[in-house]
């Protein structure tokens, strides 16, 4: 036969496993929310990082043709600011330099994109000789 | 008697219930950062392409190989393999480079239509149904006439 003191000692011991049963199963839901947190919110930056660079991409593809439709004028030394509407507000597009080596710069929510543009004359119309991007 | 019998049962239940949380926590941890992996390859391959594709002076493609002539010189294919995995194979002054990123997402095709490289990713388990266009400077700007 248990004495009482037996009973709460066993208990007790029971109580201590399922304690520290439930407390690593806490740290283990603790850490997996931790590592769903961090990778939602990567994911997100990761959206508006994609979204930033589409919208940079059209920019240089604008900022070639106005480069383009310019040439005739001769070397622009200062860079060109190109106008760009209002959606577009915080967006800055511009270009600089000679039918040989025109750059094109630009910049849309922090973020940068640039590329070099070599023309050659064919007949009336500039046609693209090399593009160079930068970061390759 | 019965106190001791209810109190197995109930500790049965939790270890059972606790070693099956226990087993989706692991896993979804695992897949997680395994998901995480493939993402970031992925987007590393694609930007490599992107640029390819956006500088190039000429481009074509064969039997799900897409050959882009860079206009500094050299050419660059690129190939899916069918595991999946991105292969660019670059050659400018007599120097060879392989690069592979095992993106992991079966049956993606490359194509070449008009002024750009075109990828296209089925629906599967593990991604989403894709088409994904990168275009071409050069080719873009030739059908811009000013």
């Amino acid at each position: 036969m248990k004495t009482h003191w037996q009973n709460r000692t066993s208990r007790l011991r029971h109580r201590g496993f399922v304690m520290i049963v439930a407390i690593t199963l806490l740290g283990l839901a603790g850490a997996t929310l931790a590592v769903m947190a961090t990778l939602f919110a990567g994911e997100a930056k990761r959206v508006q990082s994609a979204s930033a660079e589409t919208q940079l991409r059209q920019l240089l593809i604008v900022g070639e043709a106005a480069a383009r439709s310019r040439l005739n004028l001769g070397t622009t030394t200062q860079p060109v600011k190109v106008e760009l509407p209002i959606p577009l507000a915080g967006a800055v597009l511009t270009f600089a330099g000679a039918s040989e080596n025109v750059r094109i710069e630009a910049a849309y929510q922090g973020r940068h994109a640039a590329q070099t543009v070599s023309y050659v004359q064919d007949r009336d119309a500039w046609r693209i000789a090399k593009v160079t991007l930068d970061g390759r | 008697m019965i106190e001791l019998l209810l109190l197995i049962i109930i500790l049965s239940v939790f270890s059972l219930i606790s070693a099956r949380l226990f087993t989706s926590i692991m896993k979804l941890n695992h897949n997680a950062s395994q998901a995480h992996t493939r993402t970031v390859r992925f987007d590393s391959a694609m930007r490599m392409l992107r640029a390819d594709a956006w500088t190039a002076s000429e481009m074509s493609a064969a039997n799900q190989v897409v050959t882009l002539k860079m206009s500094g010189g050299g050419q660059v294919e690129w190939r899916v393999d069918k595991d999946g995995s991105m292969i660019r194979a670059s050659r400018a002054g007599g120097k060879e480079e392989l690069l592979r990123w095992r993106a992991e997402v079966p049956g993606m095709r490359l194509a070449v239509e008009g002024t750009r490289v075109v990828m296209r990713i089925p629906e599967s388990s593990r991604a989403r149904g894709a088409q994904l266009e990168l275009v071409n400077q050069r080719r873009l700007a030739e059908g811009m006439a000013l």
